[in-house]
């Protein structure tokens, strides 16, 4: 098992989730996290030498795009570093609007943190701006078990889901 | 001194912060040994706080505020507090818990008001001081739940401080180039053998430190075929020195103030931070060593090799900036929050930021 988990996340907003399920929840494994789009950005040396030997890298993206092939090229560079023990792929279907919509009791993104508007920008904006997050979540009856649980489809069908790797059965106190 | 409890409002940073040195429960075998008041062993408080956190994540600030506070309650002048306001359109606030000399707990409320005026006047302070003793089998909760049963006086600030016992405190920051924490009121022996332990460590070609006789107060540094002045607050020659042997000075300065038991109330904000970690450790260890009944230290590092020291879990806070609206609000994590088992490792917790306290360095592959 890694000693160290390094998350890379598509934005702010999965920057807050995992915030809430790595510390207030204790309900997937803790790691340091960074904000870099691996569907759009390609990874360089310099990405890896922070990170120590041995470092787990968790790739969390949407899949609501036509094009992998800059994830399939992070993936091959990653694999081909001696760093990096092990690359846990965690594909949100589509994005993480639908994944919290599929494990929240709510029919629409707005609803979580009760968002004047029922686009997803606001819904960004309010998540970056909100300091109860982890209570919204509560209040809507998060289900862990339902949250990064669905397989990709589309150019995403042959990325594996390893969201079982990160999550906690039970938090640690 | 010891400072249990802090809550800040629009003071620096601070909003609706709340710190508190208190910890639920005796830990068998711990490192610190008696970490609870003289004579009541009941009464348990952290003796000493390791601050760590990102950059301006309020370390230093934390420790500004409280000097703020306690020159204002010693002094009976706001100015220390006033300057520490953030915003001056608005009230700011601060509530100070602490025991001083006897066995007291004592808490000090204030609400200074907008002023429109160019100065701030009496009328515009509200203080309230409470106070009760402490009793053999009391614990720091239910001394607290009596202050809050008090009913409150209204008294000018002047008067309402008149109540407060006298207070010692020693803070130190990273100062400015050669310059150095007064040694005056230091005891002048003491401090020399310290000194001299300190930095012929740091610098294993520093032969001794002698008291000086040409200048009043002064120490003579012999450093292989030079000698440097150490005077009240400055070193002649301290060019000759490195950054770490400087820093060594006002770390000196720190230790003989804890082993002679003269300030009581310690802040050590990153004096390490020219200093190898393996040093570090070893005087964060003796000064922890050296704190005494009624004796409190808050030391401020980035060193996460302090992390795998045997020290309590409760010793360490993690002070958290977060943005909450348009403005920003620090918190403070507690270790043994979220680390309830001897065998919880808080180096892997911190390193794999369970308590989602890492700096944000997603911005700087953006160069």
């Amino acid at each position: 098992m890694a000693q160290n988990y390094q998350y890379y996340v598509e934005g702010e907003t999965e920057e807050k989730i995992i915030q809430v399920l790595k510390t207030d929840f204790q309900v997937i494994i803790p790691g340091k996290v960074k904000k870099f789009n691996v569907v759009e950005q390609l990874f360089s040396p310099s990405h890896l030498m922070p990170l120590k030997r041995g470092t787990a890298v968790i790739l969390v993206f949407d899949t609501d795009t036509d094009n992998s092939c800059i994830l399939q090229q992070n993936i091959d560079f990653l694999v081909n570093s001696t760093a990096i023990k092990e690359i846990i792929c965690i594909p949100q279907v589509r994005n993480l609007e639908e994944e919290l919509i599929r494990s929240c009791n709510i029919r629409n993104i707005h609803e979580l943190l009760s968002s004047k508007s029922t686009s997803n920008r606001d819904f960004k904006k309010d998540v970056c701006k909100c300091n109860g997050l982890s209570s919204a979540l509560i209040k809507h009856g998060f289900d862990i078990a339902k949250f990064w649980a669905s397989l990709p489809t589309g150019n995403f069908t042959r990325i594996p889901n390893d969201s079982k790797k990160i999550k906690q059965k039970s938090p640690q106190k | 001194m010891v400072v249990m409890d802090l809550t800040l409002n629009n003071i620096f940073t601070f909003n609706d912060f709340h710190i508190n040195m208190a910890y639920p429960k005796k830990i068998v075998n711990s490192s610190i040994e008696n970490e609870f008041l003289n004579e009541c062993p009941n009464f348990r408080y952290k003796k000493l706080i390791i601050l760590m956190g990102a950059n301006a994540s309020g370390k230093t600030t934390l420790g500004r505020s409280l000097m703020g506070i306690f020159n204002f309650i010693s002094k009976k002048i706001p100015d220390p507090v006033l300057s520490c306001i953030n915003d001056k359109t608005k009230d700011a606030s601060f509530s100070l818990e602490f025991v001083a000399e006897t066995k007291t707990l004592y808490r000090v409320e204030a609400t200074i008001h907008p002023t429109e005026s160019d100065s701030y006047r009496e009328e515009d302070i509200d203080l309230v001081v409470k106070s009760v003793s402490i009793n053999k089998q009391d614990s720091y909760e239910i001394c607290q739940k009596r202050l809050n049963d008090l009913e409150s006086e209204k008294l000018s600030f002047l008067k309402a401080l008149d109540k407060v016992e006298s207070m010692g405190w020693f803070f130190s920051y990273p100062q400015p180039e050669n310059n150095i924490k007064n040694t005056k009121g230091l005891e002048r022996k003491e401090f020399r053998s310290v000194l001299e332990i300190v930095l012929s460590t740091l610098d294993p070609s520093i032969q001794e430190v002698r008291e000086g006789t040409d200048i009043e107060g002064s120490y003579v540094i012999k450093l292989s075929g030079h000698d440097l002045i150490l005077t009240d607050e400055k070193i002649l020659n301290g060019e000759m020195l490195s950054s770490g042997t400087k820093s060594g000075i006002d770390i000196a300065i720190m230790l003989t103030s804890m082993i002679t038991h003269k300030n009581g109330f310690y802040y050590c904000d990153e004096k390490f931070s020219y200093i190898h970690s393996d040093m570090e450790k070893e005087i964060l260890a003796k000064m922890v060593e050296k704190l005494g009944n009624k004796e409190q230290l808050f030391f401020t590092t980035h060193n996460t090799d302090i992390l795998d020291m045997m020290l309590p879990k409760h010793s360490f806070v993690f002070l958290k900036k977060e943005k909450v609206g348009k403005g920003f609000q620090v918190q403070c994590v507690y270790a043994d929050t979220y680390l309830k088992r001897n065998t919880d490792s808080l180096r892997k917790a911190v390193e794999n930021d369970l308590f989602s306290i890492a700096p944000n360095v997603s911005r700087i592959n953006q160069l």
